[in-house]
């Protein structure tokens, strides 16, 4: 693994050349110093920092702008997409018609939330991507009460439905690696009260709700 | 109004370590370990002041034969001189905050 950092960091400082610039050769002289993988792997890491602001400081300002502009048209389709919404069951949170900014990266390194709005494909159509709202995890016990919601026997606070709507539904318990998701026009929501629990692993985002 | 150059806190940390000692040579990563500093986030700081002629870089041959030269650094006379103003200046603001904390956020 170490050689492997130094090899990386090798070629970044050197690329086809005998010697690369001073400092990334600095980086490079320094490396044999780190204690143990980890401090070597921080090291080369800095070290690729290093070499990028070695070789590219020097360019005129509208020149750096116009390439990080293009990186982030590049890694935008691959970090947010638009969803369009087809359905009234998100309403009146999403309405029909509408189109929504989806996450499709950052809910997997901060996890998923009570309350977050997620796109997945319907289980028992799988070949349809729909957006609802995650209201249970593994191991919540999920049950209605006289039309509200309740989550391990406590009613909970849904501030984003119509006011009067009734939910109503089987108590439930969350098997591992699954979500239960409902759509917030509960009288008209095709979720997991009908169409059963929701694999975690195919949820594709989760939608930017603006407001 | 413009940016005070080199006052960022991480600068202010390698003027630290630099000043214990201003007419030694150090290696970058002895100064990346005193410091706590990243290779990424040290070298560019280095960079940024042996252009401004604060610091001045020499390669010294190993003292291990068969081991590359190492690239090493210490402060010239202008990087003493700035470096001198900038912490006495960070003292200056650090012992002014108590007191403008406590009337943001009484305790």
């Amino acid at each position: 693994m170490k050689r492997l950092a130094h090899r990386v960091l090798t070629v970044a400082v050197r690329g086809r050349r005998e010697r690369g610039g001073p400092w990334g050769e600095a980086v490079l002289a320094e490396f044999d110093q780190t204690a143990g993988t980890a401090a070597a792997l921080r090291w080369a890491a800095g070290g690729l920092r290093v070499v990028i602001a070695e070789r590219y400081a020097h360019r005129p300002t509208a020149y750096r702008i116009a390439i990080a502009g293009l990186a982030v048209l590049l890694a935008a389709p691959f970090l947010v997409t638009v969803k369009y919404v087809p359905s009234g069951s998100m309403e009146p949170t999403m309405t029909v018609a509408s189109s929504h900014l989806v996450d499709k990266v950052g809910f997997r390194l901060t996890g998923l939330d009570y309350g977050d709005v997620v796109i997945h494909p319907l289980p028992d159509h799988p070949e349809q991507e729909t957006e609802r709202r995650v209201l249970g995890f593994a191991g919540d016990r999920l049950d209605c009460r006289a039309g509200r919601l309740f989550r391990n026997d406590e009613a909970v606070d849904e501030p984003y439905l119509r006011s009067g709507m009734v939910t109503d539904c089987e108590p439930v318990t969350v098997p591992d690696g699954t979500l239960y998701t409902l759509g917030d026009s509960r009288d008209v929501a095709n979720d997991s009260r009908f169409s059963g629990f929701v694999s975690a692993e195919t949820v594709t985002g989760r939608v930017v709700l603006l407001g | 109004m413009p940016r005070t150059p080199h006052t960022s806190p991480q600068t202010l940390r390698l003027f630290e370590a630099l000043m214990k000692d201003p007419t030694t040579w150090r290696y970058g990563y002895d100064l990346s370990r005193e410091t706590g500093l990243a290779s990424g986030t040290l070298y560019p700081i280095l960079m940024r002041l042996t252009e401004q002629s604060l610091l001045e870089a020499v390669w010294e041959p190993s003292d291990q034969p068969g081991r590359p030269p190492r690239h090493t650094y210490r402060l010239t006379g202008d990087g003493v001189a700035l470096a001198k103003v900038r912490l006495s200046e960070a003292v200056a603001k650090a012992d002014r905050r108590p007191t403008a904390v406590k009337i943001v956020r009484p305790a």
